[in-house]
């Protein structure tokens, strides 16, 4: 086997030091209207890219025209991280004709990264893990969704992610403000963030209940080994108006019967996808009826899930995501070990950044393994709502489950933005 | 970072079975232009990776490579001579480590003959035979009524022997200087050779021909490997200007090496050579060692035959060069390695190649070599004539005169059945 692997537009942390430590040639087909390609980057991280090629991603052709002449050994990996490059991948991996085409046929990236589309196979498949939705391209078309199934409502675009425009209606009030901002801006928000797809916005009805998420691997027959659980704090769950994920949580905090509830859910939607050789990172939500539904499916795994599997279970997750590409045997354990959290920080006011504050403090508390501010000062930065990317994140880690809760709250109110406030619309384009 | 190794323009099997073999990532820079080489899937398929190339321009190479990284300690490999002056532009286009080393002036002056000898006339004349470049018959004709007969007419930048002959008279000089001069550009661009084609006259070099491939540490120490006997077509009572037969046969004395190593070492230092390795041909006869040219490559297969011979790990040395790494010339045994260049006499079409079941039994034979390019059905013909040698024979044997007699069979036994052209008309053909 040949130990290449390329990204396809973007690069975490964690994926680049597994790869570094196991010795591969570390490739990059790097999208040209992205600055910033590594989820830190520095020289030092940037020095262990072994070779990066520009490749046009925004359509086909343009994917094939980039790639004439190149070949890769068909054995070589693709490792697609963000998903906006779902679709680039599984072009590149049918004109490279790499064995991953076969995981990654091109009709799976286009519908796997629509939301609008899992919400159709979900209610063909199964009815009972999806809320009902409608696909809007007007105020009125939101407005006659809210007559027939009443408040409050979710508003989200097809094909972004990070909660990019996701926003919440209580009431007609709202509805007015926020469907309108989101149908102006969606097209602007699509293209700043290289989201090569028609911009399509849906609304649903609300989930009420706790977020929780499951990374999950799917061999190439089908069969689904699922890592465990992971609670999901939402702003809007927290009294907040929008939908940032405040942190994610590897507690073991379920009781076995709702476990098997997420699991069950989870696998119902991979198989009404059809997803195959893949990794895929979903979110549902534990309804207080006792119900679970599907908050949305992605082919990739979940952010910062490889930091926080490895010190709540001593999961390899990027081992594993290799092993389902190869179609290998994954080992999970489902044995606690730490407890583990990652919050994330957005700035709440729009505006240019001055100064990230509490960064050294948070750094210093006991459970603090890893911090990670993605930006510079000058930085356009803002809220989630508005289209903007979270800008700091931390993973934290302990045996005491208080101590990491306290060091969690203490991270919380430590990190503030200092920012100059500006007219709304000017957003930065360097995003993640 | 696994060990990463990029051919330019093209390499030979045997040398990328070797990098293969020693868990080395294999790319090529192929060159566009060289036709059928992207097609051949069972060639392209050897590398890891293939990236295409066009190499008819400095300007052409760097657009080829916009954008485009590859960490500074890659190691480009270039076995083929025409494409010296590529990986340096390539070096400098993709900031290597190399590019101090393999600068385009160094590529230039190892390239061209003309350079070459123009600058041994000026740090060591007592290394270089009389010289001229020729643009014509009477140029030719002017170099002989001052020098005499006999001379040797060939090429800048072509290798393996091609157009290279000999004038004994004038009758000679009028046939080839003509056929010469009236097919160099044609075989410039057959050979993918994108520079002007230039012609050199040169007074004829008395002696017995020995090769030397030297490591050049990036602080200018040359560590020799042993002086390689290379048998030329008349000494084996042939036709042309072949090399037919070359190796290590242990024939020379003390003093013979002692000179031939100090006038290689004298050619590295004339063109300041430095972090690369060198193939230096010269002639030695009655205490005189004189240039034939020096070449900023490995020689023919030296890697097997350095291998058979002494335990030499000739590519592992040439890398090493490159990195500034320790060079191991230690000899490990002493026996006896060559091969046998079968090279066509006439211009024909291909039917068939006889003797190879019975050369294959030879107890000296270790591999036999066919050029998968050359055909059933293909126009083949002599080296000098600027055709591919098809068939080349290594040979290694513990005892000499028993490698010498099977050298001797291969060269009488395989034959090359053709349909034979008329190479006036042939001549007159390519001419239009």
């Amino acid at each position: 086997m040949s130990k290449i692997v390329i990204f396809v537009g973007y690069i975490r942390q964690a994926y680049l030091e597994y790869f570094v430590e196991n010795e591969y040639t570390i490739g990059l087909f790097a999208d040209p209207d992205r600055k910033h390609y590594l989820e830190k980057q520095d020289i030092e991280s940037e020095s262990k890219i072994d070779f990066i090629f520009p490749l046009n991603l925004d359509s086909k052709k343009n994917i094939e025209d980039s790639l004439a002449g190149i070949k890769f050994k068909e054995d070589s990996l693709l490792m697609c991280l963000n998903d906006r490059y779902l679709l680039a991948s599984a072009y590149i991996a049918h004109f490279l004709n790499l064995n991953q085409k076969q995981s990654l046929p091109v009709d799976l990236a286009k519908n796997g990264t629509d939301k609008m589309y899992q919400r159709k196979v979900f209610k063909k498949y199964f009815p009972e893990i999806s809320p009902a939705y409608k696909e809007i391209r007007t105020f009125h078309g939101a407005y006659l969704f809210t007559r027939k199934h009443g408040f409050p409502v979710i508003i989200k675009p097809a094909n972004l992610s990070q909660s990019q425009l996701v926003n919440v209606c209580e009431n007609l009030e709202d509805l007015i403000v926020k469907a309108s901002y989101v149908l102006d801006h969606v097209a602007e928000v699509y293209k700043q963030n290289q989201v090569h797809a028609k911009p399509i916005v849906g609304i649903e009805k609300y989930v009420e209940g706790r977020q929780y998420s499951v990374d999950s691997y799917t061999s190439l027959d089908g069969e689904i080994v699922h890592t465990p659980v992971c609670e999901q704090a939402l702003a809007y769950d927290q009294g907040k108006d929008n939908f940032e994920t405040l942190y994610s949580t590897y507690t073991n905090s379920l009781s076995k019967k709702q476990e098997d509830l997420v699991f069950e859910t989870v696998s119902k939607s991979i198989k009404a996808l059809n997803i195959k050789g893949n990794p895929t990172h979903t979110e549902v939500r534990l309804t207080p009826e006792g119900g679970c539904k599907v908050i949305e499916v992605n082919i990739r795994t979940g952010g910062y899930r490889a930091e926080m599997l490895k010190y709540s279970y001593g999961i390899n997750h990027v081992e594993n995501v290799i092993k389902t590409y190869l179609n290998e045997p994954i080992e999970v354990s489902h044995e606690l070990l730490q407890h583990s959290t990652c919050p994330q920080f957005w700035s709440p006011v729009e505006g240019t950044l001055k100064v990230i504050k509490g960064l050294e403090e948070v750094e210093k508390l006991e459970s603090c393994k890893h911090l990670v501010s993605l930006t510079h000062e000058g930085d356009k930065v803002g809220p989630s709502d508005l289209g903007y990317p979270k800008r700091v994140f931390a993973i934290l880690a302990h045996e005491d489950k208080k101590i990491l809760e306290e060091d969690l709250i203490k991270a919380r109110s430590l990190i503030t933005f200092e920012v100059e406030e500006i007219e709304p619309k000017e957003i930065d384009e360097d995003q993640e | 970072m696994s060990k990463t190794v990029i051919f330019v323009g093209k390499a030979t099997l045997n040398i990328i079975d070797y990098f293969i073999k020693n868990n080395y990532i294999t790319g090529l820079f192929a060159d566009v232009n060289l036709r059928g080489l992207l097609e051949d899937e069972e060639y392209t398929n050897l590398f890891d990776f293939v990236l295409p190339v066009n190499f008819t321009s400095p300007d052409n190479i760097k657009k080829s490579f916009k954008d485009t990284f590859f960490k500074n300690n890659t190691v480009l490999f270039c076995p083929l001579d025409k494409y010296t002056i590529a990986s340096g532009v390539i070096a400098d286009a993709l900031n290597l480590d190399q590019k101090e080393f393999l600068n385009t002036e160094v590529a230039r002056l190892t390239t061209s003959k003309i350079l070459q000898r123009r600058q041994f006339e000026k740090s060591f004349p007592e290394i270089s035979p009389k010289f001229k470049v020729v643009r014509n018959f009477h140029s030719a004709y002017t170099f002989t009524k001052k020098y005499g007969f006999p001379v040797i007419i060939k090429p800048s930048s072509l290798s393996q022997s091609r157009l290279v002959d000999i004038c004994n008279n004038l009758e000679e000089l009028v046939t080839k200087v003509s056929y010469s001069l009236d097919h160099i550009g044609e075989i410039y661009r057959a050979n993918n050779v994108y520079k002007k084609p230039a012609l050199l006259i040169e007074t004829f070099i008395e002696g017995d021909l020995y090769s030397v491939d030297s490591y050049i540490t990036q602080s200018g120490e040359v560590v020799h490997t042993p002086a390689c006997r290379e048998y030329t077509a008349q000494e084996l009572g042939q036709e042309g200007f072949g090399l037919p037969y070359c190796g290590y046969f242990q024939d020379t004395t003390k003093e013979q090496d002692k000179l031939i190593l100090e006038t290689v070492e004298k050619a590295i230092k004339s063109l300041n050579i430095k972090g690369n390795v060198v193939h230096t041909e010269v002639k030695i006869r009655e205490g005189k060692c004189q240039v034939i040219e020096i070449q900023l490559r490995g020689g023919g297969y030296r890697n097997s035959i350095l291998q058979l011979a002494f335990g030499i790990d000739h590519n592992q040395n040439i890398i090493n060069s490159v990195i500034n790494k320790e060079i191991n010339s230690d000899k490990t045994k002493n026996e006896f390695a060559g091969y046998v260049k079968i090279i066509p006499r006439k211009i024909g079409v291909l039917k068939a190649i006889k003797g190879l079941k019975e050369v294959e039994k030879l107890e000296s034979v270790h591999k036999v070599i066919l050029d998968k390019s050359v055909k059933v059905g293909d126009l083949i013909g002599p080296n000098e004539k600027g055709f591919t040698l098809p068939v080349v024979i290594i040979l290694h044997n513990k005892d000499r005169e028993k490698m010498h007699q099977d050298a001797e069979f291969c060269l009488k036994h395989i034959v090359f059945e053709v349909e034979e052209i008329d190479e006036q008309e042939y001549q007159l053909n390519t001419n239009l």
